[in-house]
C-alpha cells in the first residue's frame, strides 16, 4: 500500500479510531500490528509470511542470543541470524544480478556457460526490513538493548507501518522501548503530525512526482542533448531528495498520531558543505547503520589510513549495492567512498573555516552529490553509455528552457522553507498565528491535491 | 439526569479525546482548503477549457490564434502536417529578405476543407495573405469521415466549451492548469526530448513563423553541415510491395470541392499548389501516380491553372525522414525549402530581393 492511495488514507484513520478507542496498551500494539499487516499484504499477500518469518528469525535469535553466556554460541547465533537475512536478500534482490555479472565475465573470458535466472518478484522494502533485524540482533548481541520477549510487541516493531516499506531503519533503542510504554496522544502531537503530513505529501507530490515525468523523459539512452543530461540529473537529484524525505515526513507524522516518534531520516542534506556533513544529513537512518554494523566492525578509523580508506569504499561500495542490484548503484557507492576518502586527507576531518571555503566546500559537495545521483538513476549500461554519449552535443533546445523553469518553480520555494526550518526550528510554522499558518496549510494542501491527480504516485525507495 | 452519565462516560473515553484534538486542530485546515477549491472552482467555471490536450489540438488552435493576429502575409502557406515539420519557413525568409511569409499549416486531419475554413476566418478579418500555397503529401488522399470533426472544430469556432467539471475537481483542474505554466507535463515520445512541453512546442511555432520540427531523429546531428555530410552513399530505397498506393478517394476530392468553393472568394491566380514528397519505400506506384499526375487532378478540382502546381520533389531518400512517409526532420526541412524557395523565385511568386 502506498501513503499516496486511496487505500492507505482509509486505513489511517480506521486503525486510528480502533487504536484511540482503548487505552490499554496490548491491545494497542495488537492494533497496530494488524494494521500493518494489512498495510504489507495489500501490496502482495503472498509475500506476508516472508517479513513474519524474518521477524520470528529475528526474535528467536535475540533470546537464544540474551540466554545464552558462551561466547561462541552467541556469535554462533548472530552469524545464523545475519546469515539468514542476507539469504533472503541474496535470493530475492542479487541472485539475477550476480549470475548475470557471472554469466557476462564468462562471456569475456570466452565461455557460454548456460546459467539459471529466476524470475523474481521483490517483496516490498525488503532491504530496510532485513537491515532493521540485523540491528536489533547485534544490538542485543552487543548488550545494547534487551532481547524482547513479547511476541505481538516484537512483531509490531519489526512491522510498525509507517516506516515498513521504506524505513527510516528504526533501532530497537528508538522504536521497539516505545511499544513498552503508555503513548498518549496529545495536542502537540497532531500539530506536528498536521505539519509533518502537509509538508511530507507536498514534497512528494507536488516536487517529486511533477518532477519524475520530465525525469523519465530525459533519461533516456537514446539522449541527444548534453544539457538534457545535466538538467535532468539536476532534476532527479531534487525528485529522490523529495520523494524520500517527503516519505520519511510523511512516516513520521501518521507515526505521531498513534503516539510514536520516529527519528529525523534527513536534516536539509544539500546544505552540506562538505561529503561527511551529507551523509550526515542524508538518509540518517541508513548511513549510521552503515557506520555502527559495517565500517566501524571493518576496524573503522582505527587501523591506519589505508585500512580506513578501504573501509570506507567497501561500506560506501556495499550501501551502494544495497540501493539495487545493479553495478551503477556500486559506481555510486565507490564515488561517494572515494569522496569520504578524499574530504578525510584533505580537511584533516574539520568543517570549512571560513564563508569562501564553505561556499566552495558546498559547490564541490554537491559536485559529487549530482554525478552520484546520474550514476544513480542511469540504472544500467545501455543507459549510462547513452547518456554520456550525449555530452558531446551541447545544443540548447526548448526542452532545457523548461526544464530550468520547472526546477527553479519547485526548489526555490523548497530551499526558502528549509533555509527558514533550519534557523527557525522544525516547527516554526505552529508558532505562527492562526490567521497566517491556517490558509498557508490550506494552500499547500489544495496545490497537492490538485497536482495528485495526474502524477505518478510510487515512491523510489519502495523498490529498495 | 438520566442522559448524564452516558455523557461523562463518552467524554472520558480515550477515543472522544483523540478525535476532538484532530478536528480541533485538522478541522480549520480541511475547512480553508475547501474554501480555497471553492473561489478556485468557481474562476474555473468563469472561464472556458480547451476542446483536448492533444498535441494535434495544440498545433490547430495556435495556427488558427496565429492567423487571427499575424497582419496579412505576402505569402501564407495552408496545409498538413508535412508542410508544419517539412518547410522551413525562416529558410524563405533568408531567401526572400524583406517578404512577409508564414505558415499556417496544421494537420492532414483538418483537410483541404479545414484548410478553407482556416482561409475563410483570414478572409473574414480582412488578414487574408496575398498569394496562397496550398500543400498536400499524398498520404492525405485516402481521408477519412471521421477527420471532419477537425473541419468542424474549425468551423464552429468550437476550441473552447464550458466546463462540465464541478466542485471539487473544477478548482483542482484550474490550480493544476496554473501550476503546469511553470512546471510542464512531458508531451509524447521525442517531442518531449525536444520540445519538453505544450508551451515550448507553441512558442517554437512562433518563433519559426509556423513551421515545427518533427523531433523524432537526427536530434543528435548538431548542424546542417554534419548531416549533409552523412548523405554519401545514401540511394532511394524500392518501394515495399506490402505498402497501399497513395489513391484519393471520394472523401477527399468531396473536401477539395470545399476548398475550390471558398478559394472563389480569392484571387485563384494567386493559389499555388505543392504536393510534399514522400519516402522512397512508400512510393507504391511510382511518383507520376502519386505526385505529378494527383497535382494535376487537385490543381484541375481546385480550379487552379496546373502551371501553379509548383516543380518540387516528388520523393526523398529514407534517411531525410523524421517519421512517417511524409515528416521531413530538421535538417532535410531546409534542404527540401531550399529548393522549394528555387521553384517560388523560378515562378516569380516572390522575389528574391525585395519583398513582394
Amino acid at each position: 500500500m502506498s501513503f499516496v492511495s486511496v487505500a492507505f488514507l482509509c486505513l489511517v484513520p480506521a486503525t486510528f479510531l480502533l487504536y484511540h478507542a482503548t487505552s490499554r496498551l496490548a491491545v494497542q500494539n495488537l492494533i497496530i500490528l494488524a494494521a500493518s499487516y494489512v498495510f504489507y499484504a495489500w501490496w502482495d499477500w503472498r509475500f506476508l509470511p516472508l517479513l513474519v518469518g524474518i521477524s520470528i528469525v529475528n526474535y528467536v535469535a535475540a533470546i537464544l542470543i540474551a540466554a545464552t553466556a558462551r561466547q561462541q554460541v552467541r556469535k554462533l547465533l548472530v552469524f545464523v541470524a545475519v546469515a539468514t537475512a542476507m539469504v533472503v536478500l541474496a535470493i530475492f534482490k542479487y541472485f539475477n544480478f550476480f549470475v548475470d555479472s557471472f554469466a557476462a565475465i564468462a562471456h569475456h573470458a570466452g565461455l557460454n556457460p548456460n546459467l539459471p535466472t529466476l524470475r523474481i518478484v521483490l517483496p516490498l522494502g525488503i532491504s530496510f526490513i532485513t537491515f532493521q533485524g540485523i540491528a536489533y540482533v547485534v544490538d542485543v548481541y552487543r548488550g545494547k538493548h534487551v532481547a524482547e520477549k513479547n511476541l505481538v510487541k516484537f512483531l509490531a516493531f519489526k512491522a510498525f507501518f509507517p516506516q515498513l516499506v521504506a524505513g527510516p531503519i528504526e533501532r530497537a533503542s528508538n522504536l521497539l522501548d516505545q511499544f513498552s510504554a503508555p503513548r498518549r496522544f496529545t495536542s502537540d502531537h497532531a500539530d506536528r503530525a498536521l505539519w509533518l503530513l502537509i509538508y511530507g505529501y507536498a514534497m512528494k507530490v507536488v516536487v517529486a512526482d511533477n518532477l519524475a515525468p520530465i525525469v523519465d523523459t530525459l533519461f533516456i539512452p537514446e539522449q541527444p542533448f548534453g544539457w538534457s543530461v545535466v538538467l535532468a540529473t539536476l532534476a532527479f537529484g531534487i525528485q529522490i531528495y523529495a520523494d524520500f524525505n517527503g516519505y520519511s515526513l510523511i512516516a513520521k507524522g501518521v507515526a505521531l498520531l498513534f503516539g510514536f516518534e520516529l527519528i529525523w531520516n534527513f536534516r536539509y542534506p544539500y546544505w552540506s558543505v562538505s561529503i561527511n556533513e551529507f551523509w550526515r544529513r542524508w538518509h540518517i537512518s541508513l548511513s549510521t547503520w552503515l557506520r555502527d554494523y559495517l565500517y566501524i566492525p571493518l576496524g573503522g578509523n582505527r587501523r591506519g589510513e589505508l585500512i580506513t580508506n578501504r573501509n570506507l569504499l567497501l561500506t560506501m561500495a556495499l550501501g551502494g549495492l544495497w540501493h539495487g542490484a545493479s553495478w551503477t548503484f556500486v559506481l555510486w557507492g565507490l564515488l561517494h567512498g572515494t569522496a569520504l576518502a578524499m574530504w578525510r586527507k584533505f580537511s584533516g576531518g574539520t568543517a570549512p573555516g571560513s564563508k569562501t571555503a564553505g561556499a566552495a566546500g558546498w559547490a564541490l559537495t554537491m559536485l559529487v552529490v549530482f554525478v552520484g545521483w546520474f550514476l544513480f538513476r542511469a540504472a544500467n549500461w545501455d543507459l549510462l553509455i547513452g547518456m554520456l554519449r550525449a555530452l558531446k552535443s551541447w545544443e540548447w533546445a526548448p526542452v532545457h528552457g523548461a526544464v530550468v523553469l520547472a526546477i527553479l518553480s519547485l526548489t526555490c520555494p523548497m530551499m526558502l522553507l528549509e533555509w527558514q526550518l533550519q534557523s527557525r526550528g522544525d516547527y516554526f510554522l505552529l508558532r505562527w498565528p492562526a490567521w497566517m499558518k491556517y490558509p498557508l496549510f490550506a494552500a499547500l494542501v489544495a496545490v497537492t491535491a490538485a497536482a495528485s491527480g495526474h502524477v505518478n504516485a510510487t515512491f523510489i525507495y519502495f523498490q529498495f | 439526569m438520566p442522559l448524564k452519565r452516558p455523557i461523562q462516560s463518552i467524554a472520558s473515553w480515550p477515543l472522544t479525546d483523540a478525535v476532538g484534538i484532530v478536528a480541533r486542530k485538522f478541522g480549520p485546515v480541511v475547512a480553508l482548503t475547501s474554501l480555497v477549491l471553492s473561489v478556485a472552482n468557481y474562476i474555473y467555471q468563469q472561464g472556458m477549457y480547451q476542446w483536448s490536450r492533444g498535441i494535434e489540438t495544440y498545433i490547430v488552435l495556435e495556427q488558427i490564434r496565429r492567423s487571427e493576429r499575424l497582419p496579412a502575409a505576402d505569402l501564407a502557406f495552408l496545409g498538413d502536417s508535412s508542410c508544419l515539420m517539412g518547410i522551413h519557413v525562416p529558410t524563405l525568409l533568408r531567401a526572400f529578405p524583406g517578404s512577409g511569409i508564414e505558415s499556417f499549416c496544421t494537420i492532414g486531419f483538418v483537410g483541404p476543407d479545414g484548410y478553407g475554413a482556416m482561409l475563410e476566418k483570414m478572409i473574414a478579418r480582412g488578414r487574408q495573405p496575398s498569394k496562397l500555397v496550398l500543400v498536400f503529401n499524398p498520404i492525405q488522399y485516402e481521408r477519412d469521415l471521421r477527420w471532419n470533426e477537425w473541419v468542424n472544430f474549425i468551423r464552429t469556432n468550437h476550441f473552447e466549451v464550458p466546463s462540465n467539471l464541478t466542485f471539487p475537481a473544477g478548482g483542482l483542474e484550474y490550480i493544476r492548469l496554473l501550476m503546469e505554466r511553470a512546471v510542464y507535463n512531458p508531451l509524447p515520445g521525442g517531442y518531449a526530448v525536444y520540445y519538453g512541453g505544450k508551451d515550448q512546442f507553441i512558442s517554437t511555432i512562433w518563433r519559426e513563423h509556423g513551421s515545427a520540427i518533427d523531433p523524432n531523429r537526427m536530434l543528435d546531428i548538431p548542424s546542417l553541415e554534419a548531416y549533409k555530410a552523412t548523405l554519401a552513399g545514401h540511394v532511394f530505397f524500392k518501394p515495399d510491395p506490402k505498402i497501399k498506393p497513395f489513391v484519393m478517394n471520394a472523401e477527399f476530392e468531396k473536401a477539395l470541392g470545399s476548398l475550390s468553393e471558398m478559394l472563389s472568394k480569392f484571387d485563384r491566380s494567386k493559389v499555388y499548389l505543392v504536393i510534399t514528397p514522400v519516402n522512397s519505400l512508400y512510393a507504391q506506384g511510382g511518383p507520376q501516380s502519386f505526385h505529378a499526375e494527383a497535382g494535376e487532378r487537385i490543381a484541375a478540382l481546385l480550379g487552379i491553372d496546373r502551371s501553379q502546381f509548383l516543380d518540387t520533389p516528388d520523393m526523398m531518400l529514407d534517411i531525410m525522414y523524421a517519421h512517417y512517409p511524409s515528416h521531413l526532420h530538421r535538417w532535410s526541412r531546409i534542404i527540401y525549402t531550399e529548393q522549394l524557395a528555387k521553384a517560388l523565385a523560378d515562378r516569380g511568386v516572390l522575389g528574391r530581393t525585395t519583398g513582394n
